[in-house]
């Protein structure tokens, strides 16, 4: 194992078990850090990740299959002689964040557009509703109050639904739904409602 | 009801054709509803109705003669239904009469236009259960 993968280590234990360090081992660290402020250049990473080392034992104490890897990499690193090495590709990682920055991604992000976020503002199935209740006004018989304002409506409506994402041909089939569904209206009202109140007024009044 | 009152509910029902049939055309369907179109309706409508007074007349009927209620309402009720009943009978000719004139109208072979009126009418049936008890 190389000396950084060991550096690495010592960090995650140091996050691992901080609450459990003794006191006197947060006081040589403080040292060794005022230390490494002193003289911390890349080239020396090497030689300060074998100090953090020596405390390693009292930090892991308290798992003793960390401590025994701990016991085997000191064991290591002490029959080898220290390696510098400039900061690679593993230190880099460490500094990584969770923000997009590929351009792929940020494409990605991108590709949804507007329409995606005004989706999460609208209520769909409430906005569908009133598209169908507007297209159904404007061919209604009263000229001025109903059919000209859901004209109005329903252009401002049908602009909406486009930039929302919702393309013509799903608008048309709701408005064919729509047109299905009025004329069937308009037939049931005509027989059931005029002709039948109609007969009955010739026969009964 | 008085004539009045006919002729203002008359105009009402008119309104209400004007706008539907307006929204209809608005709709696409300009000159679906012709005036035969909805005499036919009126037609279909009378037959249903004049089917219930006659059902009505037959319950009525059969109160009279099977259990023990007033007779002297019964009777009355049965006299008023059949002056209804008469006079479904005479809508339905009229508008029979009417349909009749606008098709031989449009078409000129009176043949064609007895079998599409044949196949407009339908007779009036009643039937009885009677149970062996």
């Amino acid at each position: 194992m190389s000396i950084t993968n060991h550096v690495d280590t010592n960090h995650s234990n140091d996050k691992l078990f901080s609450p459990l360090k003794n006191k006197s081992a947060e006081k040589p660290q403080s040292e060794q850090k005022s230390q490494i402020q002193q003289s911390s250049t890349g080239l020396e990473w090497s030689a300060q990740a074998a100090a953090a080392q020596q405390f390693a034992p009292q930090v892991a104490s308290a798992d003793p299959k960390i401590a025994q890897n701990k016991i085997n990499t000191q064991s290591k690193s002490s029959s080898k002689q220290y390696e510098i090495k400039a900061p690679g590709a593993e230190d880099i990682a460490i500094l990584s964040t969770s923000v997009a920055i590929k351009e792929e991604s940020v494409v990605a992000v991108m590709q949804k557009g507007i329409s995606s976020f005004l989706r999460g503002g609208f209520n769909m199935a409430a906005l569908e509703e009133s598209y169908r209740e507007t297209f159904k006004k404007s061919k209604s018989h009263n000229l001025l109050l109903e059919r000209f304002m859901s004209n109005v409506k329903f252009s401002a409506m049908k602009g909406l639904c486009s930039l929302l994402g919702i393309s013509a041909e799903e608008q048309d089939k709701i408005q064919k739904e729509v047109r299905e569904k009025a004329l069937s209206e308009i037939d049931s009202r005509l027989k059931n409602e005029w002709a039948y109140s109609r007969a009955m007024l010739e026969i009964v009044g | 009801m008085s004539n009045k009152k006919k002729r203002s509910q008359l105009k009402l029902l008119n309104e209400v054709r004007d706008q539907l049939v307006l929204q209809a055309e608005r709709w696409g369907l300009k000159g679906h509803y012709t005036p035969m179109c909805l005499d036919e309706m009126t037609l279909e409508q009378s037959h249903k109705i004049t089917s219930d007074l006659m059902s009505e007349k037959a319950n009525l009927e059969y109160e009279l003669y099977m259990m023990d209620s007033n007779k002297r309402d019964l009777l009355i009720k049965m006299e008023r239904l059949q002056k209804y009943i008469k006079k479904a009978f005479r809508v339905i000719e009229k508008y029979d009469k009417n349909i009749k004139k606008q098709l031989n109208k449009v078409i000129e072979n009176q043949d064609k236009v007895e079998t599409i009126l044949r196949g407009m009418r339908k007779e009036n049936t009643i039937s009885f259960l009677i149970s062996s008890n």
